[in-house]
């Protein structure tokens, strides 16, 4: 079942527009789903978004980028797409737990990320990101 | 961003999201400041009114913190929702300055 789906403009103004639509869409679907959750969500979303629009389109007015959320139970599948030559995973991933690079300036999105407890699969200049929704819908339940 | 002196306290208190679409003229607006003849021996940054926040956001507190320590001024937090005080902890970021209520 897809959530929400959307092309956005390769600008960070395009990324803040989407993100609040995207995050209400799953928010309407999924009731269980607790203030944390949707908070990890935005930011996973914006990071993965920015990087998309900077780092994969350049910024250029001419390339989009696709942004898809389906869910499978129980995971929520989040794919966006750009229109560059894409990255390998070993680009953005750094050692989270080194002290030497806590203030470091990059890199640090993709990492937290992984420490937020998604998933990240990096196929060329698509990156998917899944989300394991039955625990939190189990404590829901539970709570209610 | 908008900026209080307080005696010798500089609050810089954010009213847009921390987000790579603002991150520039933030850093425009820190310039200015600490190009300025403000004195001031401490900053703080006011989060209370932010809801979202994405790593370019985290960069900017980073380099203000960096900033803050180059010019020998303390640095904290402040205001700092549930779920931003939980990013900054599991980005180790509260052992390097302090995030009050």
């Amino acid at each position: 079942m897809v959530i929400f789906t959307c092309e956005l403009e390769s600008t960070f103004d395009a990324v803040d527009r989407v993100v609040p639509l995207a995050t209400a869409a799953i928010k309407e679907k999924f009731i269980f789903m607790s203030e944390r959750y949707l908070f990890n969500i935005n930011f996973m979303l914006r990071e993965i978004l920015n990087n998309a629009v900077e780092h994969g389109n350049h910024f250029n007015i001419d390339k989009e980028v696709l942004c898809e959320i389906e869910y499978v139970v129980p995971k929520l599948y989040f794919r966006i797409k750009d229109q560059g030559l894409g990255i390998k995973p070993e680009d953005i991933l750094t050692a989270s737990h080194d002290p030497k690079s806590l203030l470091r300036e990059r890199n640090r999105g993709h990492q937290t990320i992984i420490d937020m407890e998604f998933d990240i699969e990096i196929k060329a200049s698509q990156v998917i990101i899944i989300l394991n929704l039955s625990q939190e819908e189990r404590l829901w339940k539970n709570n209610y | 961003m908008e900026e209080q002196l307080l005696g010798s306290c500089l609050r810089l208190i954010l009213v847009d999201g921390l987000t790579a679409n603002n991150v520039s003229k933030f850093n425009d607006k820190l310039e200015a400041i600490f190009s300025s003849d403000i004195s001031f021996s401490e900053i703080v940054l006011d989060l209370a009114s932010t809801k979202n926040i994405d790593s370019v956001g985290v960069t900017f507190v980073i380099g203000l913190y960096k900033k803050a320590e180059d010019f020998d001024k303390k640095f904290s937090v402040s205001g700092a929702s549930e779920d931003i005080l939980s990013l900054f902890k599991l980005m180790k970021l509260d052992q390097f300055f302090d995030i009050c209520d």
